[in-house]
């Protein structure tokens, strides 16, 4: 039984590298056979090597680092900001009941079309960059936070309550635990969308960082560099999405069914 | 045949000694009404009355296993909600120990048909959860999980989360959580109305050899006829919504007979308390049936 679930699994696996790979040997060969335009999409090899001495002249290091630093300082400013008011109006419930309108018209009004706002406020430095990925983080982590509180099973609190726990208590040894799991999930959107923005900020007004490298080097038509920022976002996304996935699964240990990619 | 059942009789008087006297009530519920305000909404806009319990009269003796048998939607978790301090009667009153009922507390023991175990606590850490609550030493907690879980027959288990554990390894597991503050009273609303009818009686005669041990009064809330025999010392017979007391009868049966005989079920005095319930409890079947068919055309 055991044997064949890895086995089954080590399939599963080897399907999904099989794709991976499909893809890329098709980068490899359509630039060369001219199906593309290499002018647009070159050959993956060649993207490598362009990359390999990006990393070498210490560029992207630099680009990088500049760029992490964005994220981090804006989705820290995020989760500082949206989980204790998640814990919080998820647990009063009056307090949601009167918000949750205004949040949810909030909510709407997505991070890009407020850009321009927040770089006429804050000019097109740092502060205006860190400001609109921490906005934009705040939201998932805002609202998976506050539902996991909110739909803490009943039953759960009855319990509780029969067993003379204090509120406080009840909070934190029933609620807090019980919302975990949707915290990280909201954790690890949160993330996702800061990254998305922290190009978008990039993009238009900056002189650092992969999303302004990555807009530099398209209008330097130098296409291998372009690509290597892509494929450089691409490889943070999947680090930070996995290492949350990670943390959810740990988190979700008790539940039946653990989250999954 | 008839000999047979006057000796029974008797053993059961002579059990009635176990009850000290009969002023020695534990739990008492006097003339209790409750209501729900049900706020109306769409086309029935004006708030409308659910009277639950109309005018209950209960009394719980000390050591005594009183089975409440009711047709579903009568108002027996209602009442159990009261009986825990989380919700308080329209008027009348409930008292333990002559104390009216004001908040939750220790002294009374709760299970619950879905088992309320924390889904993220191991079978141990439940089973300690109200221990560590409030701060037992270690070393004492420890020992005496270990004792109820072994007590419930969930050794080997202790690692488990709830999900994987079977339903009737998870009502184990509570009431072993029960059991660790030693409550004077265990209210059991349902407990074994999710699990299967192996189990179940599994289950029913482990809680008679559980009673046997500890010797704590019981209130234990069902709507299986079957099960209110084989447990109880007495059966309340409640009537259909608005819940109130149709009768109470007595088993004849002994504690020790049922913890003894290897079949009990198949007793004659069994049967016949088995058909007098039945009697008792048809009539308010189908006035409740009544009920929610009224209800369905309302709609
Ligand atoms: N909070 C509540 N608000 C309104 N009606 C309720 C509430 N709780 C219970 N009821 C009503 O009271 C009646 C008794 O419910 P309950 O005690 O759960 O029945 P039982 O446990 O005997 O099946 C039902 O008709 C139910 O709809
Ligand atoms: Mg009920």
């Amino acid at each position: 039984m055991k044997i064949k679930n890895i086995a089954l699994s080590i399939l599963e696996t080897l399907k999904s590298v099989a794709a991976i790979f499909c893809l890329l040997l098709l980068w490899e060969i359509a630039p060369r056979l001219q199906w593309v335009d290499p002018f647009f999409i070159p050959p993956l090899s060649s993207i490598l090597v362009a990359f390999w001495h990006l990393i070498l002249s210490g560029e992207w290091e630099k680009l990088a680092l500049v760029s992490l630093k964005r994220v981090f300082i804006g989705y820290s400013i995020s989760v500082v900001i949206a989980l204790p008011l998640g814990f919080i109006i998820g647990w009063f419930k009056r307090c949601e009941r009167i918000l949750n309108p205004l949040l949810q018209a909030l909510r709407q009004v997505n991070a890009t079309t407020i850009l321009p706002l927040f770089i006429l406020m804050f000019g097109i430095g740092e502060v205006s960059k860190i400001s609109i990925i921490a906005y934009s983080g705040i939201w998932s982590v805002f609202m998976n936070t506050i539902n996991g509180v909110k739909n803490v099973d009943p039953l759960l609190i009855k319990c509780a309550k029969s067993l003379k726990l204090s509120n406080w208590q009840i909070f934190r040894k029933v609620a807090f635990p019980a919302a975990l799991p949707s915290v990280f999930t909201g954790l690890r959107y949160g993330i996702t969308i800061a990254l998305l923005l922290l190009i978008s900020a990039e993009m238009l007004g900056g002189t650092s960082g992969i999303g302004y490298a990555i807009n530099n080097w398209q209008m330097l038509s130098k296409a291998e560099q372009m690509w290597s920022g892509i494929l450089t976002m691409v490889i943070f996304g999947l680090v930070f999405n996995y290492s949350f996935i990670a943390l959810e699964k740990r988190m979700s240990r008790w539940k039946e069914d653990a989250p999954r990619g | 045949m008839s000999g047979l059942t006057v000796a029974r009789r008797l053993d059961w008087d002579e059990e009635e000694s176990y009850f000290h006297s009969e002023s020695d009530i534990k739990l008492r519920v006097d003339n209790v009404t409750k209501e729900f305000y049900v706020k109306g909404f769409g086309k029935a806009p004006d708030q409308t009355t659910v009277i639950a319990l109309d005018g209950l009269t209960l009394e719980v003796k000390r050591g005594e296993f009183l089975v409440l048998l009711g047709p579903s939607g009568c108002g027996k978790t209602t009442l159990l909600d009261m009986f825990a301090g989380l919700s308080f009667p329209t008027s009348g009153s409930i008292s333990i120990d002559g104390q009216p009922i004001k908040e939750p507390g220790l002294d009374r023991g709760i299970v619950f048909q879905q088992y309320a175990l924390f889904p993220w606590l191991t079978t141990f850490e439940n089973v300690e959860f109200v221990l560590a609550n409030n701060n037992a030493p270690k070393k004492e907690r420890v020992k005496k999980v270990k004792e109820l879980i072994k007590m419930v027959g969930l050794e080997g288990f202790e690692n488990h989360y709830p999900y994987q554990l079977s339903g009737g390894m998870k009502q184990r597991a509570a009431i072993a959580r029960t059991l660790t503050f030693d409550p004077e009273i265990l209210l059991m609303d349902e407990p074994f109305g999710a699990l299967d009818s192996q189990i179940r009686e599994l289950l029913q005669q482990e809680l008679l050899h559980i009673r046997d041990q500890t010797g704590k009064s019981i209130l234990f809330i069902t709507h299986s006829i079957e099960e209110a025999v084989y447990l109880a010392d007495r059966v309340a017979v409640l009537t259909a919504r608005p819940g109130k007391i149709k009768q109470i009868i007595d088993v004849p049966i002994s504690r020790r007979e049922r913890l003894e005989s290897e079949d009990i079920r198949s007793d004659p005095l069994f049967s016949e308390t088995r058909h007098l319930l039945w009697t008792l409890l048809r009539d308010e079947m189908s006035k409740s049936q009544e009920i929610k068919e009224g209800k369905a055309h309302e709609d």
